[in-house]
C-alpha cells in the first residue's frame, strides 16, 4: 500500500514528457493541480489530451519526467491510481452483453470504496434501469451509465476526457450539472477535458492550453478572461510595428490595422505600445474564451 | 477475481454453448445413423456409433483454438478491452482470470472426450487400457498444444479470427513438420512416445510466451 | 439563462450582477435569504467557488450580510444599493460605449448628440409598448 503524503496537490507534473518512435506527443509538462480545484484542459485535437490523462492513469509510462498524482508516484506505484480515480471517456466500450445492473455489480467488485446508496441514487437520477442491456442504451445513456460508474466509488480526483462529444445540449447539461454537484458535495478533485468551451468555463476554476504537447499557459479561469485583451492599433501611414508588448501571445499586421492580443493586461500595456510604436490610435476589445484559446493556438502556430 | 472470472466466462458464452453442442453433434448423428440403417442389430449399430468419438475429437480440438483464440484478442474487436483497462484490476489480474477461465474450459472438453471413449470400448482388456493411455495422452498433449499457440497469438492480434486461424495454421504446420522429421530420423514405430510430451512442452511455452507478450503490451 | 459563458464578462460578475438585479426587483427583499452556494451553482451550472466570488463581492458592498451557519440574507438597505450599483453599472456601459466612439475619431459634441437620439428613439420605444 502506497500512503498518500500530506501535500495538497491532486495531481503534479514536473517535466513529463512522452515520445513515440517518430513524434514527440507531449514535451516537458509540469502541472500543479490542488486538491478540490477543477482543472479544464483545452486543446486542438492531437494535442496530447488523452496522452496526458494516460499518463496521469498509470497506463501510459512516461519517457522521461516525474509525477505523482493523489500522493502516488506514477514511476512506481502507478496500477495503484486507478482505484482513487473517476474516469468518464468520449467513447464508451462497456461491456455491451451486460445488463445495466450487470455492469454495476462488475465494477463495483473492484473497488473498496464503492457507496451502494449513492450508486442507487445516481441510477434513479439518469433514468437508468439495472435490467436494460447495454447494447440497447442511446449514446446519452452510456454517457450517464459512465458517469455513474466514475463516481459511485467516491473518487478523490474525476477525469472527464471529451465526455460532452456528441451529446444533446439536454444530456450535456445534466453531466456539467451532476459533475458540479459533485464537486459541490464532495470536495473532489476534477480534471475536465472539452472541446465545449463554454462548459469548461462552467466548471474550472483553472484552465490550462496545451498545443502539439505543449502547455501554453495555465491561469486560473476568470484571469484568463478578463486578464487576455485584443488590441486594434491603428499604425501611421506608411509605418510598420517596431515593439510588440510584454505578453503578446498573437498578433498580425494587415495593412494599417495591427491587432495583438496580450495576456495580464494593464492600463501600462497601451502607454507602452503607444511609446515604443508609431500609432495614430489604440483599442482595447475584450474576449471571451473562445476567442482567447484560438488565439493561444494561433500564436504557437505562427511561432513553430 | 470472481467477477473478472464471471465476465471471462459470460462473455463467451455462446461459445461454450456452442463448442459443447458441436462436440456432441457427431454421437448424436451416428446414433441417428445407426438406427436408421440397423435397427435392431446391437453389434452393427455400436459399430457405426463408435465412430462418433474420433469426429468429436477433431472438433474439440477446433473449439479449443477458438477458445484459446478469443480469450484475449475477444475483447479487443468492441474495444471493451479498453473500458477494462481504466478499471482498477491490473494486468496480471486480467490475465490470470482469462487463463482460468481458457484452462477449465479446455479441461472440460478433455475430460468430455476421455470420458466418451471410455465408455465407447467394448472390452476393458488390459491391452485395450494401455492403448487408451497413449490415446489420451495424443488428446491431452494436442489440445495443450492447440491451446497455447491460439492464446499466444490471442494476446497480441486485434482480431479472434485471426488468432484462431493462425493457430491452426500452426499447428498443422506442426503436425507435418514433426511427421517429416520423425519419418527421416526413423525413429521408431511408437511416435506417440516423442509426440505427447513434446506437444506438451512446445504448448506451455506457447501459453507462458503468450502471457508474457500480454504483460507487456501497452493497451490500446 | 442570466450566465453568459462565452462573453468577455467574468462570471462572477455576470453572477453578481444578475443576483443584484434580483434584489433591485424586489426578488429577494431585505432580511430574506439568498439561494445557498450549491443550489445556486447547479442551478446556474458553474463551479461553486465561482457562486463564492460573487456572494463575496455583494456581501463587501454591503448588499447581504452573512448569518453563520444560515447563509447569506439581503441587507436592509439592499435593494436601495442594488439600484445605486446598477446606476454604476450604467456608467460603465456609457463608458465603453463612448470610448468606442472616441476610438472611432467622433468628438465629444458629435458622441452626446447620438446620446440624446438614442435616448428619444428608446422613449419612442417604450411609447409604442
Amino acid at each position: 500500500m502506497i500512503q498518500a503524503t500530506s501535500s495538497d496537490l491532486a495531481i503534479e507534473l514536473v517535466g513529463v514528457t512522452k515520445r513515440y518512435r517518430r513524434n514527440t506527443a507531449v514535451r516537458e509538462l509540469s502541472l500543479q493541480i490542488p486538491k478540490g480545484a477543477a482543472f479544464g484542459f483545452i486543446g486542438p485535437n492531437g494535442a496530447g489530451k488523452t496522452t496526458t490523462i494516460r499518463m496521469i492513469m498509470g497506463l501510459l509510462p512516461m519517457t522521461a519526467g516525474q509525477g505523482n498524482v493523489l500522493g502516488i508516484n506514477l514511476n512506481s506505484g502507478q496500477d495503484q491510481v486507478k482505484r482513487y480515480v473517476g474516469y468518464v471517456p468520449e467513447q464508451h466500450f462497456i461491456y455491451r452483453w451486460m445488463r445495466v445492473g450487470q455492469v454495476v455489480r462488475f465494477c463495483r467488485s473492484f473497488y473498496e470504496t464503492w457507496n451502494d446508496k449513492y450508486c442507487s441514487e445516481l441510477l434513479d437520477l439518469f433514468g437508468l434501469d439495472g435490467h436494460q442491456k447495454v447494447k440497447h442504451l442511446s449514446k446519452g445513456m452510456v454517457t450517464k451509465l459512465a458517469l455513474v460508474l466514475a463516481l459511485a466509488h467516491e473518487p478523490e480526483l474525476l477525469i472527464l476526457d471529451e465526455p460532452m462529444a456528441g451529446l444533446d445540449p439536454l444530456v450535456r447539461e445534466e453531466i456539467v450539472e451532476r459533475v458540479l454537484h459533485s464537486i459541490c458535495e464532495r470536495k473532489r478533485t476534477v480534471f475536465l477535458s472539452s472541446h465545449t468551451l463554454s462548459d469548461v468555463r462552467r466548471v474550472s476554476d483553472v484552465i490550462g492550453i496545451i498545443h502539439e504537447g505543449q502547455l501554453l499557459t495555465v491561469a486560473p479561469t476568470e484571469q484568463l478572461v478578463s486578464g487576455t485583451k485584443r488590441i486594434r492599433a491603428v499604425l501611421e501611414e506608411g509605418q510598420q510595428p517596431k515593439e510588440s508588448p510584454e505578453g503578446t501571445i498573437w498578433n498580425r499586421v494587415q495593412g494599417r490595422e495591427w491587432l495583438i492580443t496580450v495576456k495580464d493586461f494593464t492600463s501600462n500595456t497601451v502607454e507602452r505600445l503607444r511609446s515604443a510604436n508609431p500609432l495614430q490610435n489604440i483599442e482595447v476589445i475584450d474576449l471571451g474564451l473562445e476567442e482567447i484559446f484560438k488565439d493561444y493556438i494561433r500564436g504557437a502556430e505562427v511561432a513553430a | 477475481m470472481r467477477a473478472l472470472i464471471w465476465k471471462d466466462f459470460m462473455a463467451n458464452r455462446v461459445l461454450w454453448i456452442g463448442g459443447l453442442a458441436l462436440i456432441l453433434l457427431p454421437y448424436l448423428l451416428c446414433a441417428l445413423v445407426a438406427t436408421i440403417s440397423y435397427k435392431g442389430q446391437a453389434h452393427d449399430w455400436w459399430y457405426i456409433f463408435a465412430n462418433a468419438p474420433g469426429i468429436s475429437c477433431m472438433i474439440s480440438f477446433l473449439v479449443v483454438a477458438m477458445v484459446g483464440g478469443v480469450a484475449i484478442a475477444g475483447e479487443r474487436p468492441d474495444r471493451s478491452s479498453e473500458f477494462l483497462a481504466y478499471l482498477p484490476p491490473s494486468r496480471a489480474a486480467i490475465i490470470t482470470s482469462k487463463a482460468m477461465v481458457g484452462i477449465g474450459v479446455i479441461t472440460v472438453i478433455c475430460l468430455l472426450n476421455m470420458f466418451a471413449l471410455y465408455v465407447i470400448e467394448e472390452v476393458k482388456t488390459k491391452e485395450v487400457l494401455e492403448r487408451m493411455k497413449v490415446v489420451y495422452g495424443a488428446i491431452c498433449s494436442s489440445a495443450i498444444l492447440i491451446f497455447g499457440f491460439a492464446w499466444l497469438y490471442s494476446s497480441f492480434l486485434k482480431n479472434p479470427i485471426y488468432s484462431t486461424g493462425l493457430c491452426i495454421a500452426t499447428v498443422l504446420l506442426f503436425w507435418m513438420l514433426f511427421a517429416f522429421v520423425y519419418d527421416t530420423m526413423n525413429w521408431g514405430s511408437n511416435h506417440m512416445v516423442i509426440f505427447t510430451p513434446l506437444a506438451t512442452v512446445v504448448g506451455i511455452g506457447a501459453f507462458v510466451g503468450g502471457i508474457f507478450s500480454y504483460l507487456h503490451r501497452v493497451e490500446p | 439563462m442570466p450566465i453568459d459563458p462565452n462573453g468577455p464578462v467574468p462570471l462572477y460578475q455576470q453572477i453578481a450582477d444578475y443576483i443584484r438585479q434580483l434584489v433591485a426587483a424586489g426578488v429577494f427583499r431585505s432580511a430574506e435569504a439568498l439561494p445557498s452556494l450549491r443550489a445556486l451553482a447547479v442551478q446556474l451550472a458553474v463551479n461553486p467557488n465561482t457562486v463564492q466570488r460573487a456572494y463575496d463581492q455583494l456581501e463587501r458592498e454591503g448588499l447581504v450580510y452573512a448569518r453563520r451557519g444560515l447563509g447569506l440574507f439581503v441587507a436592509e438597505r439592499g435593494a436601495e444599493l442594488a439600484r445605486n450599483k446598477s446606476q454604476e453599472a450604467l456608467y460603465q456601459t456609457f463608458m465603453q460605449a463612448i470610448l468606442a466612439g472616441k476610438a472611432a475619431q467622433l468628438s465629444g459634441e458629435k458622441i452626446g448628440a447620438i446620446f440624446q437620439r438614442a435616448l428619444a428613439g428608446a422613449d419612442v420605444k417604450a411609447r409604442n409598448q
